[in-house]
Parts: C-alpha cells; sequence; structure tokens
C-alpha cells in the first residue's frame, strides 16, 4: 500500500467522525484574554492585598478575563511573612480579593501562603467572576522549608476554558503539566518567584525549562514571575506568556512591575503532542491512569 | 580586495567626479588602456562635449540637476573594526578615538563602531560581578563617554554610531547611540534579540528610523540580523540603509549569509561592523565590501599593539536612495 492511499483511507476515516470534533470546537470559546502582573510584594501583607485588588481593576478595565499574580504575591515571598500570616488574616484577603473579582467581572489567580488543616501551604488561590474561590491549589515540589507539600493537581475551567496551574519548582516536574494537559487543560498558569539575579546561571535555563512545558504539550503558558530588586535581591522578572509552539509572546523586564497582556487564541493549544502520549507507544495505560489522579474542577 | 582602498575610487557612473584628477589617479586604467591614440582623441572631445553641456544644463536647469545629482550620489561611511577590551571604557574610548578622527580625515560622514565597543562587549562575561557589570552602563545622554562621544561628533562633523551598555533606570540594555554632526543625540537603539544577554539585560521593545540628511538610517544590533521579523520591520518603518553594530558570529560560514539574506529580502544595503569583520552587503545580496580582519574579538590588555590587536577603519560609498540627501 502506497503512502498516499494510506493517508487517503486516513483522511476518509477522520472526515467521519468530524461532524462531532467540528460541533466540540465551534461551541468552544476561542480566545482568552489573560494578564501576567509582576508583581514585587513586601512583607506588608495589608499593602500587598490593595496592589492585587488594583492590578485586578486594572487587568478588567483592560478587558482581560483572567489576571495571574507571582508566588506568595499576598504574603510576600519571605519565610517570616509567609510563616506568621494567620488564618484570620488569610480569610479576610481572600474575602476582599473575591469582592474586587466580582466588582471587576474577572477571574484571578493569586499566588499566597495558606493554612488549611493545620498545614501551612504555598498555594494558588483561583477565583471567579462571581467572587467564588472555585479551586486552591498547592505547590508540589517544594524549595521552602516552610510549607507542607500538596498532593493534587488540578483542572478547572476559566469561562469554558479547561485550565491548570503550578507553582514555581513543580516546573521542574513535566507530568505536573501532562497530567493536567490530558484532562483537558490548554492553559498552564505559572506562578513563580525564581531564584534571583545572584544565580543567574539559572536564568536561562530556566526560560528553556518552561518554554519546553509549552512546546510538549502544545498548551499556552501564562507565568507571573516576580522582578528582581535594585540590590539583586528578589526574583529576575522574565515574566512570560508562550504559544503552543514554544515560542514566546511577550516576555517581562528584569526589574520592572510589568503587565503582560494577549489575547489567546485557543485554537492553536491542541494538546497534540500531550496527547501521543495515550494515543501511540507502550506507556498508554500508564498515563491513562494518572490522568485519572487529576482533579477536574466542574 | 582590500576594502581600505574602495573609498578613494570615486562613484561610477557620475560623469564630472570622474574628470577631477586626484580621483582618476586613483582608478585603475583600464578603460583607456592600448587604445588606438585617435579613439582616445575622441573620447577626450565626447567628454568634453559633455562636460560643457553638462555644466550649461547646471546654468540653465539648476534645480533639476540638483536633483539628479543627489539621485546618483554617495556618503562615505566607515566601520571601526576595533579589538575590544573587556570591560575597559577608557582604554575603549582611548582606542576608537583616533580611528574615528582618522575615518572623518578620509571623508566618511558616517562612522560606525561595534556592539558595544565601549565596553567591550563586558555582558559575554559573566563572571564580572553583577554590580560592576551593571555600573559600565551608560546614561544616555548623560554619561561621561556618551558626552566625550558626542563631543568628537560635533568636532568632526560626522554622524557616529557607537555601541555601549546603557544604563536606564535599574535595566541595562545594549544600545546603539546616533549622534549628529552637532553632537546632539539623534536617536538610540536597543537590541531587541538578547539570548544570553538577557540575564543582565532587557530587550529593546522598539524598530525606529532616523532621520538624516542621507536618508533614514535602520540600526541591527548583532543577533538581530537573524531574526527577519525584526529586520522587517525596521525596514518597514522606512530606513533606507541598516548600519549593525556587531561583536558576534562573523565569517562566510556563520554570518555572512544570514546578512545577505536580510539585505535580499528587504532590498536593502547592510553595513555590518564587527571586531574582526566589515561587510557591506547590497540590497540584492551581494556582498559589496568584505573582510575578515584577524580571528578573534577580543584581546587582553597585555596584548595591546601586538599581532593580535588588528585594527582598521574601512569605508563604503553608500549610493543614496532619496533625492533629499545631503552633501
Amino acid at each position: 500500500v502506497k503512502p498516499a492511499s494510506l493517508t487517503a483511507l486516513w483522511l476518509t476515516a477522520f472526515v467521519a467522525h468530524s461532524p462531532i470534533i467540528h460541533a466540540a470546537e465551534t461551541n468552544a470559546v476561542q480566545q482568552l484574554k489573560v494578564a501576567a502582573v509582576q508583581m514585587r510584594s513586601t512583607r506588608d501583607l495589608a499593602d500587598n492585598l490593595t496592589r492585587i485588588t488594583n492590578s485586578i481593576r486594572d487587568a478588567a478595565s483592560k478587558n482581560a478575563r483572567v489576571v495571574v499574580f507571582p508566588e506568595c504575591a499576598l504574603t510576600g515571598y519571605f519565610e517570616d511573612s509567609a510563616t506568621n500570616v494567620t488564618s484570620a488574616q488569610l480569610a479576610e484577603a481572600e474575602q476582599q480579593i473575591s469582592e474586587a473579582c466580582r466588582e471587576a467581572d474577572i477571574y484571578a489567580i493569586v499566588g499566597t501562603a495558606w493554612r488549611e488543616d493545620g498545614k501551612l501551604l504555598n498555594s494558588a488561590l483561583i477565583i471567579s467572576p462571581e467572587g467564588k474561590v472555585i479551586e486552591r491549589y498547592h505547590k508540589i515540589h517544594l524549595a521552602e522549608r516552610w510549607p507542607q507539600s500538596g498532593d493534587r493537581l488540578s483542572v478547572f475551567k476559566i469561562d469554558d476554558v479547561p485550565c491548570s496551574v503550578m507553582i514555581c519548582r513543580d516546573e521542574r516536574y513535566p507530568e505536573l503539566v501532562r497530567l493536567p494537559v490530558l484532562a483537558g487543560a490548554k492553559v498552564i498558569f505559572y506562578v513563580s518567584h525564581e531564584s534571583g539575579l545572584r544565580e543567574e546561571h539559572k536564568i536561562n535555563p530556566y526560560r528553556a525549562q518552561i518554554q519546553a512545558r509549552a512546546v510538549e504539550n502544545t498548551v499556552f503558558v501564562v507565568q507571573a514571575n516576580a522582578p528582581a530588586n535594585k540590590d539583586a535581591t528578589g526574583s529576575h522578572g522574565h515574566s512570560r506568556i508562550i504559544a503552543p509552539d514554544g515560542n514566546i509572546l511577550h516576555e517581562a523586564s528584569i526589574f520592572g512591575e510589568d503587565v503582560l497582556i494577549e489575547t489567546l487564541d485557543l485554537r492553536k493549544a491542541t494538546r497534540n503532542n500531550a496527547r501521543g502520549s495515550l494515543e501511540h507507544g507502550p506507556f498508554q495505560d500508564w498515563w491513562k491512569d494518572g490522568v485519572k489522579r487529576v482533579r477536574i474542577v466542574e | 580586495m582590500s576594502a581600505l582602498t574602495e573609498p578613494l575610487k570615486p562613484p561610477r557612473a557620475f560623469g564630472l567626479r570622474q574628470s577631477s584628477g586626484a580621483l582618476d589617479q586613483q582608478q585603475p586604467d583600464k578603460s583607456d588602456g592600448g587604445l588606438p591614440h585617435s579613439k582616445m582623441l575622441a573620447r577626450g572631445l565626447i567628454r568634453f562635449v559633455a562636460l560643457v553641456m553638462l555644466m550649461f544644463s547646471a546654468l540653465v536647469f539648476p534645480r533639476v540637476t540638483a536633483a539628479e545629482t543627489n539621485q546618483t550620489s554617495t556618503v562615505r561611511v566607515a566601520g571601526i573594526v576595533l579589538k575590544w577590551i573587556r570591560a575597559d571604557k577608557e582604554a575603549n574610548y582611548r582606542r576608537v578615538e583616533p580611528m574615528i578622527r582618522e575615518a572623518a580625515t578620509n571623508g566618511a560622514k558616517i562612522v560606525c563602531t561595534t556592539e558595544c565597543f565601549l565596553d567591550g562587549y563586558a555582558i559575554a562575561d559573566k563572571s564580572i560581578p553583577l554590580e560592576q557589570y551593571r555600573a559600565l552602563g551608560e546614561p544616555i545622554p548623560d554619561g561621561k563617554y556618551f558626552q566625550r562621544l558626542a563631543a568628537l561628533a560635533n568636532e568632526l562633523k560626522i554622524h557616529l554610531i557607537a555601541g555601549m551598555t546603557e544604563a536606564d533606570g535599574e535595566a541595562r540594555y545594549n544600545t546603539s547611540v546616533l549622534i549628529g554632526p552637532g553632537g546632539q543625540l539623534i536617536g538610540k537603539y536597543r537590541k531587541q534579540k538578547l539570548q544570553h544577554e538577557s540575564v543582565r539585560n532587557t530587550p529593546g521593545k522598539d524598530s525606529p528610523v532616523f532621520e538624516t540628511p542621507y536618508g533614514r538610517i535602520g540600526i541591527i544590533i548583532c543577533a538581530d540580523r537573524t531574526e527577519s521579523a525584526i529586520v522587517q520591520r525596521i525596514c518597514t518603518a522606512g530606513a533606507d540603509f541598516l548600519i549593525c553594530p556587531s561583536g558576534g558570529m562573523f565569517g562566510p560560514k556563520s554570518n555572512d549569509p544570514i546578512v545577505q539574506a536580510r539585505s535580499r529580502e528587504n532590498q536593502i544595503h547592510i553595513v555590518f561592523t564587527h571586531p574582526a569583520e566589515f561587510l557591506v552587503t547590497g540590497p540584492d545580496g551581494s556582498m559589496l565590501s568584505n573582510t575578515i580582519l584577524g580571528d578573534h574579538l577580543l584581546i587582553q590588555p597585555d596584548e595591546i599593539g601586538t599581532g593580535k590587536d588588528s585594527n582598521r577603519v574601512f569605508y563604503f560609498d553608500l549610493p543614496l536612495r532619496r533625492k533629499s540627501g545631503g552633501s
């Protein structure tokens, strides 16, 4: 059999199935406008909170549908401020962020230390335009001494778009992206406070790694990282929006509190490279088992 | 062919200037060699008549002549091919100054240095402590060496394109400034494609062109040339020719075809100046001038003046695209 006739056969099979696919695709949201805020947090929770709610309103005024903040943006990425924060303070802050989302009609993903069931966690709150906390993701692979590790991956919906989130060192574990993508995620939010300018040998590998997460899964990655401080403390900036082909659409500066905004064309987030894990090769069953462990937030 | 001799050639197809004695002596005498005396006489007569007619027409139709003159005129561009001294602004300035003077003396109106010539491309060496690197940044236009370069451009009445690390607040940029013949900052271009530099530098966002009497100058810096979209943006913005201060890959394998391709794609001249290469490519992608000078970009301070320290001013008479071109 000639390769051409094989292709024709395959195409026929594809066309036969295509009405279903087509219907599903046309009903789906095709675009998602995202904002990533490269915020410089301090140890002052009240000040961070004010700046987060202001940024939520600003992003909404630019018609973004979802706005994402860096790791521990609310509490500050400092061991002392993260460990000293109380449950009551966190609940109050979460309430105010929810209110801001409701008023501005926008989703927000906010990095913060979090207290739950007697545990201190390094988390991301995902809040809907109704002001509801639809998910709290807890960092699994820790780079800090103070938190305990999270134990689940999630896929949640921004409007109708399946998305997932990971926090900083999580990005070094490809399965934390691959599994949510196999479960449907098309956009991965990457909430980080990567090592700073003093460890600049890490900076280009950080870029390579996160580009890989996008292209190896054929999904968008939206990263909010913290900027560098003048004295080279803090992180190193370079927040990014990365296309499913792995190319960087936007990259923030090193020191600036930049805001990246982009309308994602979701038709490009085919998840093709990830789906290959389920469709070919000797580990299909193993991956199928893994996907079941991803929590789907409806 | 040595590019050094090139600027001394008269512009082709421009009768009036070709007949000037001093320039004629530099021209290889190919056209008249071996011709019968009568033919040479006839040629001389034709030239004389043409000259008289031209002079006559200049009197009668001064405006038309002015326009025609500018259409075929050129501007002399000089590239300062000079090895870097890493992270020593004073040394690099001291070394570049006499070469810029030489360029002006030889009639260059636009003079171009290499990429980050001032700090010797210190971004390449990440073992330089971060604070020391950041201190090499030059505020523009208030920086000490910017001021010295501006004073030099003013004195020599040249357009000077100089590469330096720019300090703007906390950010550092790989920048090339364009200084006018009055010593004024006409504009600056910040490199957009940073690669390894991005750990310490911020990428530029703008693709400007700069109005000069010789047309609109577009600047690209080194790796920008590998990104056809960046080059295209600057050309679309209206550049008449591109100046490329450079300091990375060079030579026939890894550089020249890239510059040629960008020229061809955008139908534009590119003047490429690098510590070890001078290259000019034409709108059809052809190499109009090309010399490799040495096999390294950097020398140590104790190698100054040794054989490794090979430097030269290269010239190219760039045809002007615009009728509004200057002198």
